[in-house]
């Protein structure tokens, strides 16, 4: 009987098993949550819902990068809705040892983390997961002008805030 | 570079292996039921997110829960068949969910900020007929005929159940442990001419044929001419918690007589009757392997020979919740032998006993509140059987908030309605809190309650005195309440006490009830260590009938009732501060009165052998008179 968790659709590509998508970017999704909601316990929420959301679309991708940018781009949307939402704003005052862990300890994540969401975005994108600034447009549904500008500022921001580092950003 | 470093910081951040695992398990079931279904549209509870303190979590003591798994189907309480059933119980467990403790916020909360730390009780049934003293406060005549000397002994929760210290005496001799060096003292008691015998040190890191072993010593027992350490082991990555028994009978040459661990952390012991029970918790991990038990079924260790807990000594609770075993070994103290051990599978942390009744509760989370579920061991001179399971709203604070009377199991609990967090792995209190009173019967079956008690506060303090019961919560007063325990099925509140402030632990003393807390404003912001002496003589009218603020700020002794020594007869209210040693006695006209302020360093013990008092540390020993307590020397140990 042939494996129930396999489709295939007319180009012959699988409908891949959560399993192995989610071992592969489980983290990938996580860190894109995380510097978006700042929030360990939302981030893991979030992660949870976009692999729901994988099961339940049952997408087939050309190759592993338009499988990941996939992903992200519902990361992107979940935690939309997660910023908003009034139960983050109630618990968001509640102690996060992810994130106090990284004002702390990390190079530079603590000063990321204090970059408003929308930069946070555009710097995780470009710095972590490589994108252009076309590309990242196009995950977050924005003209490509705008996000220039986004990291533009962000990157000012952090200068700013890593003073006598001389970083070339 | 930017891009570098905020690479190799978001390469640290990642999720735990174990929220992984629980996470795939949820979608891959979902996946198979979608699957089955051929549907998509079903709705998946929406899983709510909480931020939560993971720094806080592990160690402070707090009660711990399980997650539930889908359960293997056991109906009723059954002895294991053989290890493959059990092999075949842990990898469904495993492969379905989670391993893991998750810990309640609140009680973390309530041990930072006031609320005393997890412990396990032994209480006596002060009912039983013919229940012997335990050795170590008998009389006893000793060689020329002449009546050994008057004592103070550990502050146990009751007379006949001995618990494990770091300072213990027998009248003659006093033993003191210095946790950090691994070493017990042995002193000659006499006064002004006080000195060390013996020194007996347990080397905390060997390097053996199998491997290094790591071992410390936790606290200790001293039966007869036997002094038993209480330590915890590492050895190959595996650990274990038991006894390492020695033969004192010559004080200035103790002999090593046998070790005897099991496996697990360590919960607790007790000792009754000369018979020491050894309580740990055992979790199986995902790397058994189903050819060699020794990966999920808990070992007995004789010194270094190992054997495993037999399968008809591991009982099976219903539905399981998660992989892990309690076990209880009883041992013998004077031969140094094993007399019986029982293992249940499926409970976990939290014990309560008393001479004949060992309770087990593990506390978790059904229908978003919080319950404790109660597993009775019936113990009778190291015999163990299993012999009731039970279930109450609610968490208990400490030992203290539990007691056995007369056959009728009483508990005191904190309430709540709980939120999960995403990953399933913490729960947080959302709603206000009410309290509860809970009589249970020997099966563990309800007879009698009292809900929603002092709502919005908690519990901080326990006291149960025969048929009447005291407990303290607090918000921002402090009430305490007295309850009418003498009819089972209808407990009834006989009174109610606002007082600023509150009592974490409560004694009986004289005709009245102390208590020792802290002081607190309006606001709930607290003050200073507090004693208070309640009026207990009509307990339908409990009144304050003595208070003293210190300026002290803390106190061990708040947190355990080990570190106070209360006299009546002497006037004795002996604890450590952060500051000092203080004894206070009191007079019911006067009130409290401050008798001596004793310097200390950590961990100060303070008893008494006859006339003279003994400041014991884990550095020094400090003489002074009982009556005066004019300093008459002091004898180093290191």
């Amino acid at each position: 009987m042939p494996n129930p968790s396999l489709r295939t659709n007319d180009a012959g590509q699988d409908f891949l098993p959560v399993g192995r998508i989610f071992e592969q970017y489980a983290d990938t999704v996580f860190r894109l949550a995380f510097a978006r909601t700042k929030h360990q316990q939302n981030a893991e929420d979030i992660v949870q819902e976009v692999f729901l959301k994988y099961i339940k679309a049952q997408p087939r991708f050309q190759s592993a990068e338009h499988c990941k940018a996939w992903l992200l781009r519902v990361t992107l949307n979940c935690s939309k809705n997660l910023l908003g939402s009034a139960w983050v704003r109630h618990f968001a005052a509640l102690p996060d040892t992810l994130t106090q862990q990284l004002r702390q300890e990390s190079q530079v994540y603590g000063q990321v983390l204090a970059l408003p969401a929308k930069y946070r975005t555009v710097i995780h994108l470009f710095y972590y997961e490589g994108y252009s600034v076309e590309e990242i447009g196009q995950l977050t549904g924005t003209k490509s002008s705008t996000v220039k500008s986004q990291l533009h500022r962000a990157r000012k921001m952090l200068r700013i805030s890593m003073e006598g580092e001389n970083e070339y950003v | 570079m930017f891009k570098e470093k905020y690479t190799q910081d978001n390469e640290n951040i990642r999720l735990p292996d174990e929220t992984k695992a629980y996470m795939l398990y949820k979608l891959n079931q979902r996946a198979n039921a979608s699957v089955q279904k051929a549907s998509a549209g079903r709705g998946m509870h929406r899983l709510v997110a909480a931020a939560l303190s993971l720094a806080i979590a592990v160690g402070c003591g707090a009660l711990v829960a399980t997650h539930t798994p889908a359960a293997p189907q056991i109906q009723q309480v059954q002895n294991a068949t053989d290890y493959q059933e059990l092999y075949a119980l842990n990898k469904k467990i495993l492969t379905a969910s989670l391993q893991h403790d998750y810990v309640l916020l609140d009680d973390v909360i309530n041990v930072l900020t006031g609320g005393a730390a997890r412990d396990d009780a032994f209480v006596s049934d002060q009912e039983a007929p013919g229940a012997t003293i335990d050795e170590n406060i008998t009389y006893t005549e000793t060689e020329d005929g002449a009546i050994d000397p008057e004592y103070s002994v550990t502050n146990t929760q009751h007379i006949d159940v001995d618990e494990a210290d770091v300072v213990k005496t027998d009248g003659k001799y006093i033993y003191t442990l210095a946790q950090n060096a691994g070493r017990v003292s042995i002193l000659k008691a006499d006064g002004a001419d006080t000195k060390v015998v013996s020194t007996i040190a347990l080397p905390q890191k060997e390097q053996t044929e199998g491997g290094v072993r790591q071992t410390n010593i936790e606290s200790m027992y001293v039966v007869g001419d036997r002094l038993v350490l209480i330590v915890t082991q590492m050895y190959r990555n595996k650990g274990y918690y038991g006894a390492v028994i020695y033969d004192i009978t010559h004080r200035d040459n103790p002999q090593k007589v046998k070790s005897l661990l099991q496996s697990g952390a360590a919960e607790t012991t007790r000792v009754v009757d000369g018979v020491l029970y050894i309580i740990s918790r055992y979790y199986v991990n995902q790397k058994m392997q189903q050819d060699a038990p020794e990966t999920y079924v808990p070992t007995l260790l004789d010194d270094t020979t190992p054997g495993l807990c037999p399968a008809e000594d591991i009982a099976l609770l219903p539905q399981p919740k998660a992989a892990q075993y309690t076990v209880v070994g009883a041992v013998d103290i004077a031969t140094a032998s094993r007399i019986d051990q029982q293992s249940v599978f499926g409970a976990t942390s939290g014990v309560y006993a008393n001479t004949k009744n060992i309770y087990a509760t593990s506390a978790s989370v059904e229908n978003d509140r919080r319950v404790t579920n109660v597993v009775r061991f019936a113990i009778n001179r190291g015999q163990i059987t299993l012999a009731a399971t039970g279930q109450v709203p609610g968490t208990p604070l400490n030992q203290f908030s539990m007691d056995e009377h007369a056959g009728v199991f009483r508990m005191v609990t904190t309430s709540q309605t709980v939120k999960s967090s995403a990953d399933g792995n913490y729960v947080f209190g959302v709603g206000e809190t009410a309290n509860g009173v809970y009589l249970l019967d020997q099966d563990l079956q309800m007879l009698g309650k009292i809900e929603d008690l002092a709502p919005g506060e908690r519990v901080y303090s326990v006291r149960f005195m025969g048929d009447i019961g005291y407990f303290v919560t607090f918000r921002e007063t402090d009430p305490l309440f007295s309850v009418d325990l003498s009819d089972p099925t209808a407990p009834k509140i006989l009174g109610e006490l606002k007082i600023p402030g509150f009592s974490n632990y409560l004694h009986p003393y004289d005709e009245g009830l102390l208590g020792l807390g802290m002081d607190a404003d309006e606001n709930g912001v607290t003050g200073g260590v507090k004693l208070s002496m309640f009026a207990t003589s009509d307990p339908t009218d409990v009144t304050e009938a003595h208070t003293l603020v210190l300026d002290a700020r803390y106190s061990d002794a708040l947190y355990d009732h080990k570190a106070v020594l209360v006299d009546v007869e002497k006037n004795i209210i002996g604890f450590a501060t952060e500051e000092d040693y203080v004894v206070y006695g009191y007079d019911p006209t006067e009130g409290f009165t401050l008798r001596a302020t004793l310097t200390q360093c950590y961990g100060a013990r303070g008893l008494y052998i006859d006339d003279v008092f003994y400041l014991c540390t884990r550095e020094w020993v400090q003489m002074y008179t009982l009556n005066t307590f004019a300093p008459l020397g002091r004898v180093d140990l290191n």
